[in-house]
């Protein structure tokens, strides 16, 4: 019999007034932000968790997963609504979401952008919850060698589904590696690459990276293309027909559980980002209705595919994140990020040692969701008319709270001019075409890396064999191989596939 | 492409991130076998990595064999008729957002007057959060930037950095946390 008794204990937590608070904060401020295009609820997070240093970690967590549940929703408000997606992964909801607003039916968009919503996380939760026991048992087989190869694998997976050039992805990877191996390494119990500077021996600080490379980039970009975020506002009124689009999505339990499945995969797998898993939904939507003439015509169906791969892939990107410690996308390496700010290491230990965490973690995503959803339905209206702020009013906002929040991690002045630093390159990397999420991602999985290699090294006596012997070695190693050898054949084909086109022309 | 690989940032940017790689990999050479196994590891295939992409901002045949499309491939043209709607849309989006995150973008398509502004301003804060602390900053840069960039009245501009800092001093208190008052008022250096 599968033991509940942990899911009802973390519920009992909403009880106390200060959990239920903060994760309503965290639903209001993950909404605003989600709802800003361009801003995402990712950056709320970034901005918000220096705030929560010295909290206890549980009520942390329900706090920063109320703002990453809720931001998904806000991202979908403007797309259905204005046609402008709140976040890149809200893009498909424009498909059919759009198209209802405008034929006057924006109320019964929103009610299936809700249910929708609620039901890809609460069908990502259950399969998450039923992975648990087993992800358990399963993480113990890999030992240091495993773990390693899992963290390389993690990072060719990472650059490879972020499209674009695939060396780039590598290299800004590799550079974030890099980054990592600054400071004292307490595994090996040297300090390197610090040139001489006292500072330089925590190395550089997960907090001033993330804010530089995202925030601040964000402020410069902002600044440079000035624009309003929107000079639109909905005409969104009432809660009418809001009834009969939740109970639509009912009815169509297809679509409901395939792109909840297909999302909660996609979060399982690194690297495939939430944008992917929602178009491979969509197309799957397509694929099996009998409307197919109504897509990006204010079809539901679409609506719904959409949604609920979304949702549901922010449950399943939990599983790599808590399991092993890897970071399988923005969103896990946010969680992975919060949790090492709270000094949790997370892997195969902390589902062992702190399982209250990894409970908290799991059914704070999803309450916040529901919550969130809710929340977001009822200031729909008033949300939409944020979107007409000049984003140079928000900058110093952005800016200012942001450098606050780096000092406040620890109190050491010098941490903002490293977050500014970081800003530079992070605006650098963008304009250069070097997907940042690899960089961040590199430099989480940089002192994993260094610990796993470290850990096999010294079993082996220095023996570099080890990294070859058990079988889950090989098979990581061998995938790792075939994947990039699977990026240059592909290369070489559409090549070949460009060149008959132009001598056929 | 039919720029010069120098007229792109991605060029500049590569050979930035090969002095960093170079820089490391030459470093770590003095250190203890087990401190330099992993930088090693990394910044060798790493440094090899950059240059395939230098090679490839020279002959771009190169790069073309390591770009990744999960999208169905389109004609010279820009035409291909097996798209469906949905996979045009899908390319447009993507499409324009490789454009806003990046791409081929050369160096003068860099608003570089207003991106040195912007970053001379920001780093001209953190100079003041040095002097002056956060608050006495923070309420400056807000006003400046806002008027300076914005627009806004004296009036609005004082508004909106007295709301920022005011939040801001609300939180810090809230959390029991001190903020940097500045060296002028008396705030120590930590050393670097």
């Amino acid at each position: 019999m599968f033991d509940l008794s942990p899911i009802w204990g973390t519920l009992g937590q909403l009880a106390r007034p200060e959990v239920f608070g903060l994760m309503l904060l965290g639903n209001v401020i993950g909404l605003v932000f989600g709802v800003l295009p361009g801003v995402g609820g990712g950056n709320a997070f970034i901005l918000f968790l220096p705030l929560t240093f010295g909290w206890d970690p549980e009520v942390a967590i329900w706090f920063l997963m109320g703002m990453q549940g809720a931001s998904s929703f806000g991202g979908s408000l403007p797309a259905i609504l204005i046609k402008v997606p709140g976040d890149t992964v809200n893009a498909v909801a424009i498909f059919d979401g759009y198209p209802m607003t405008r034929r006057g039916e924006a109320t019964r968009a929103l009610g299936i952008d809700v249910m929708s919503n609620i039901l890809g996380a609460t069908i990502g939760a259950i399969v998450v919850i039923a992975l648990l026991p087993v992800m358990r048992s399963a993480v113990l087989l890999f030992g240091p060698p495993e773990l390693f190869w899992v963290a390389i694998m993690g990072l060719f997976t990472i650059a490879l589904a972020s499209g674009g050039n695939f060396l780039k992805g590598l290299a800004g990877g590799a550079v974030g590696i890099l980054f990592s191996l600054i400071g004292y390494s307490s595994v090996i119990g040297v300090q390197r690459f610090t040139l001489g500077r006292d500072y330089l021996w925590d190395g550089v600080q997960l907090i001033s990276l993330f804010i530089g490379l995202f925030a601040i980039a964000q402020v410069i970009e902002f600044c440079t293309a000035e624009v309003p975020i929107s000079r639109l506002t909905t005409g969104f009124k009432g809660f009418e027909g809001l009834k009969r689009g939740a109970i639509e999505v009912l009815g169509m339990p297809g679509h409901l559980i395939r792109s909840s499945a297909i999302g909660t995969l996609a979060g399982i797998i690194p690297g495939i980002g939430a944008t992917a898993s929602a178009f491979i939904s969509y197309a799957m939507a397509i694929q099996f209705s009998k409307k197919k003439h109504l897509f990006h015509h204010g079809n539901p169906e679409g609506l719904v595919a959409a949604n609920a791969s979304i949702n549901a892939k922010e449950m399943g990107s939990l599983i790599p994140a808590l399991g092993f410690g890897i970071p399988g996308s923005v969103e896990g390496a946010l969680i992975l990020a919060a949790l090492l700010f709270h000094g949790l290491q997370p892997g195969p230990f902390l589902l062992r040692d702190q399982p209250g965490i990894v409970w908290a973690l799991i059914v704070s995503l999803w309450i916040s969701n529901v919550f969130g959803t809710l929340l977001g339905l009822f200031w729909a209206n008033w949300l939409s008319r944020l979107m007409a702020i000049r984003v140079v009013y928000m900058a110093p906002v952005i800016l200012v709270s942001s450098l606050m929040g780096v000092y406040l991690v620890r109190n050491n002045i010098w941490d903002i001019f490293t977050a500014i630093f970081f800003g530079m390159v992070g605006y650098g990397l963008n304009k250069a075409g070097f997907p940042v999420v690899t960089f961040v991602i590199g430099f989480l999985l940089g002192q994993i890396a260094e610990k796993y290699f470290f850990q096999a090294t010294q079993i082996s006596l220095g023996d570099p064999a080890v990294f070859f012997e058990s079988g889950i070695s090989k098979s990581i190693a061998a995938i790792t191989v075939l994947m990039v050898l699977g990026v240059i054949w592909s290369g070489v084909r559409s090549k070949r596939a460009v060149n008959a086109v132009e001598v056929a022309s | 492409m039919t720029s010069k690989p120098w007229q792109r940032v991605s060029f500049w940017v590569t050979i930035a991130l090969a002095v960093f790689a170079l820089t490391i990999a030459l470093s770590s050479l003095g250190l203890k076998r087990d401190a330099k196994a992993l930088p090693q590891l990394i910044s060798f295939p790493l440094l090899v990595v950059l240059g395939l992409l230098l090679l490839g901002e020279f002959v771009p045949r190169v790069q073309s064999f390591f770009v990744i499309s999960w999208l169905p491939t389109a004609t010279p043209g820009g035409e291909n008729l097996d798209l469906t709607e949905e996979q045009e849309l899908e390319r447009e989006l993507v499409e324009t957002e490789r454009e806003e995150t990046g791409g081929e973008v050369l160096l003068r398509d860099i608003p570089w007057r207003l991106v040195s502004l912007v970053f001379v301003g920001i780093v001209l804060y953190g100079v003041m959060v040095l002097a002056a602390g956060f608050i006495v900053a923070g309420l400056a840069f807000t006003m400046v930037f806002v008027k300076g960039f914005g627009g806004a009245t004296w009036r609005g501009a004082a508004l909106l950095g007295i709301g920022t800092v005011g939040t801001m001093y609300a939180l810090a208190l809230l959390l029991r946390a001190d903020l940097y008052p500045g060296m002028l008022f008396g705030g120590k250096l930590p050393p670097f």
